[in-house]
């Protein structure tokens, strides 16, 4: 009777075993329904495509390849569950793509978070002058959108004797610092409790080892759940084609940083990415002509950011909400 | 091998300096990097800081700000005669650019920080220190701002977070005759989404 049970399930194929086979119970190769969808209308695609184009004897084989190439990018999975081989592929795709339509010689790093580091941010609150240098530093470095002039980065002026970003104004525009008043940065504070990564329904957001609160820009499908849920502001959604022209581009990406987004896509502030995991500190932290931006690794006990967590007095956004965000406030 | 002794003796020590330990001890640094995937861009270079061990924090490293050019400049015009002496019209038409506004003009001139014959030097209450230490004088009457300088929590990184700590220096960010940063207009325009057009 047991011998039977057993064989019956090998037979249907519901069988736990160590190593699952690539065959299913009929012989067949096992593939996922992506695949599938992937493979059968790749030529169809490619086919399509070329009559779209005109004569199938007159395209090129830049076009051939752009289109081939495009079509794959289209059916790739989410970042978040790539293997190392996919994520170069894709890496590897994204680059030639960008060659192939603007003429843009970019390189698009994959690299992992470091083993040991979480980053962690401190403004100093009676340093920043609202001189916005940040900010700037921030759009050029990210390549945001010039046409909306789109920024991670608010700076709010604040009148002397109150504590709260209800009250200040970041539209301001005029000579700084005024007298009465002092200026408060927020951005993404990449929470360790992220309230915008659990709403996502496609998983495109979520939190990297080192503590960075990413976003897959392919896997987004813009319904903007994570802005409304974000209790900062520190999301910004594309309205339209973001226009950043080829000879301001920064050439050094990331996949989850600052390569070109499409429209109807969330971004956000990633710490600059691309950046950080070289070693290098944020644009928004090197632009600062005051000192008033901090960066470093939480988990080392002689970097500047303990330092100060240690010796001075310190406060976090909104810390009630229980977000736990990585980002604090600090006064001489 | 008696006479090849001497010969040999004269090659190794001819190829010392190239092959020496100073070169390994470089490579050894260089493969750490990698090993450490230490990957900040701009190269790491110890030669543009000076070691601050002085310190009740950790010992860092501090950006030089000070280079033999410099010196030489001083050193054309303010060699034989003290500055305290450069006081008055005769003199004034030098150094038209600088503005002192350092506290009170009753309490600093010229001679507070600078030394009176050795103008490239600083002054630390009656010795001198090098321009590249030139902190040590700040931290005469800023005494606070030093201590927060050495813990981290004032001032700047010069490169990355990764590498060990390497700040840059008093005169780096601030103009020591004119300290305060100033009034000025900001880099951009504020965001507004409303702004864009296709907005639906």
């Amino acid at each position: 009777m047991k011998g039977l049970r057993e064989r019956l399930k090998s037979f249907l194929g519901l069988e736990e075993s160590e190593n699952p086979s690539k065959f299913d119970f009929l012989g067949r190769k096992k593939q996922s329904r992506r695949g599938f969808l992937k493979d059968a209308t790749t030529t169809a695609g490619i086919g399509a495509s070329i009559m779209g184009v005109g004569a199938s004897t007159l395209i090129g084989e830049e076009e051939k390849e752009k289109l081939s190439l495009s079509w794959e990018n289209y059916f790739k999975s989410n970042y978040k569950y790539m293997s190392k081989r996919d994520r170069k592929k894709a890496v590897k795709r994204l680059e030639r793509l960008a060659k192939l339509k603007r003429d843009e010689n970019v390189s698009i790093s994959d690299k992992d978070a470091i083993p040991g580091v979480l980053f962690g941010y401190a403004f100093n609150i009676s340093k920043c002058e609202g001189y916005m240098d940040c900010i700037k530093a921030c759009l050029e470095e990210n390549n945001l959108d010039r046409k909306s002039n789109m920024q991670y980065i608010k700076v709010f002026e604040v009148e002397n004797g109150t504590l709260s970003v209800e009250n200040g104004d970041n539209h301001f525009f005029h000579e700084t610092p005024t007298d009465e008043h002092f200026y408060m940065g927020t951005q993404c504070m990449h929470c360790e409790n992220p309230p915008c990564v659990p709403v996502c329904p496609t998983e495109a957001t979520w939190k990297e080892n080192d503590g960075i609160v990413v976003v897959d820009y392919d896997w987004c499908i813009g319904c903007r759940y994570c802005e409304a849920a974000c209790p900062y502001e520190a999301r910004r959604f594309n309205w339209a084609e973001p226009e950043v022209s080829s000879d301001q581009l920064t050439t050094n990406q990331h996949y989850l940083g600052n390569r070109r987004k499409a429209k109807g896509v969330m971004e956000k502030c990633t710490f600059c990415i691309q950046r950080s995991r070289e070693g290098e500190n944020p644009a928004c932290v090197e632009a600062c002509p005051t000192g008033a931006r901090v960066f470093g690794n939480l988990l080392d006990p002689n970097s500047e950011i303990r330092k100060i967590i240690e010796t001075k007095k310190v406060f976090r956004l909104k810390e009630e909400l229980g977000t736990e965000p990585k980002f604090w406030y600090y006064m001489d | 091998m008696k006479k090849i002794f001497p010969i040999l003796l004269i090659l190794t020590a001819a190829c010392h300096p190239h092959h020496g330990s100073n070169s390994k001890s470089k490579y050894k640094e260089l493969t750490n990097q990698v090993k450490n995937k230490v990957s900040v861009k701009e190269v790491f270079n110890k030669d543009n800081f000076v070691e601050w061990t002085e310190t009740k924090a950790q010992p860092f490293l501090v950006e030089k700000v000070w280079n033999e050019a410099k010196e030489n400049g001083c050193k054309s015009c303010h060699s034989g005669f003290a500055l305290s002496k450069m006081k008055g019209k005769k003199h004034k038409r030098a150094h038209w650019n600088i503005v002192l506004k350092h506290a009170d003009s009753k309490i600093m001139n010229c001679t507070t920080c600078h030394n009176d014959d050795e103008v490239w030097r600083f002054k630390v209450g009656k010795s001198k220190v090098h321009a590249n230490k030139s902190a040590k004088t700040c931290m005469q009457c800023h005494f606070k701002q030093a201590n927060d300088w050495e813990l981290g929590s004032h001032g700047k990184r010069s490169v990355g977070w990764q590498t060990e700590r390497a700040i840059k220096s008093c005169t780096s960010c601030h103009n020591p005759h004119r300290p305060v940063f100033g009034k000025r207009v900001p880099k951009l325009a504020p965001y507004r989404p409303e702004n864009n057009e296709e907005r639906l």
